[in-house]
């Protein structure tokens, strides 16, 4: 008869538990990502409800009006700011998905429009407090 | 040592096992009727649809009244656009700008110079443009915003709130 490892078999029902009740978190800081080219394009991206819950003086957003004219912005810590704009009904039907604990991406072309919205939900993220 | 390795083998193997049961209890959640037979349902623009005569006959409405809907909605879709056209004036060929609008665009436009000249972009600014902005055409609207971002993205102004213009 052989003899069962007994912290061994409590170690594999602890994973075990831990992988069927323990989500994964997202584990960076969210800050506001800015990126800038040569020729004025750029992108903005940023996890809201990180952004919120931290101390920094940064921000991200978007808004759309009924007649689907979107604007989108952010500043990052060290106090950079992009814009830019679109009148499109897809990118104003991503701006209608952003909720408050998202993750928001937008690009932009030269001229400062919008060509991408990116939102992203998951449970790896943080809600606001 | 073979008497150390086999007895990690049990724990692993109840590990395992209760993972692999984990998956099918959850994955057992979901059991869509796919053994039942599928029946084509064609639709009046021609594309078959494929409807679950088990699902059709457990519900309280009929196909009947399926074919109903799709059809009242497939009509609204199409009359929808017509009537919003209609409804906002809109038009293929955008409309001049009105001298209420002609008006707008000139005290939206001086915003922003004042903006640029000042380097910044105050709440009074954010105040300011959003009285004008709702009054002015989409064409002018577009105009001020394409302004107003380039100057942002170029550093000619910094708005001094996440407060956006519009």
């Amino acid at each position: 008869m052989n003899r069962i490892n007994f912290p061994a078999f409590l170690l594999c029902v602890a994973l075990s538990t831990g992988a069927a009740f323990a989500g994964s978190r997202f584990t960076g800081n969210g800050h506001v990502w800015i990126t800038k080219n040569a020729d004025g394009s750029g992108s903005g991206s940023g996890y809201l409800g990180m952004i919120y819950n931290g101390p920094d003086n940064e921000w991200i957003g978007c808004q759309k009006s009924s007649t689907n004219l979107v604007m989108c912005h952010a500043k990052n810590t060290d106090q950079l700011i992009v814009d830019c704009w679109a009148n499109s009904a897809f990118l104003a039907n991503s701006v209608s998905s952003i909720s408050a604990d998202a993750r928001l991406v937008f690009i932009f072309d030269a001229g400062g429009r919008c060509t991408q919205i990116t939102v992203q939900h998951s449970s790896a993220f943080e809600d606001k407090q | 040592m073979a008497v150390t390795a086999r007895s990690w083998l049990v724990p692993l193997g109840t590990g395992l096992s209760g993972l692999v049961a984990g998956w099918i209890l959850a994955s057992g959640r979901y059991t869509p009727a796919s053994d039942s037979p599928l029946t084509a349902v064609t639709q009046p623009q021609g594309s078959p649809v494929e409807v679950s005569p088990a699902v059709a006959q457990s519900a309280t409405i009929s196909l009947d009244d399926v074919r109903r809907v799709v059809r009242e909605e497939l009509v609204a879709a199409r009359v929808r656009p017509a009537v919003a056209g209609q409804a906002d004036g809109n038009t293929d060929e955008p409309q001049p700008p009105t001298p209420a609008q002609t008006a707008a665009l000139g005290r939206a436009s001086a915003v922003i110079d004042s903006a640029l000249s000042r380097r910044q972009f105050t709440d009074a600014d954010v105040d300011a443009l959003r009285a004008e902005f709702h009054q002015l055409s989409a064409e002018q609207q577009a105009e001020v915003m394409q302004r107003y971002v380039v100057a942002v993205n170029q550093g000619r102004i910094v708005p001094q709130s996440d407060r956006l213009p519009f």
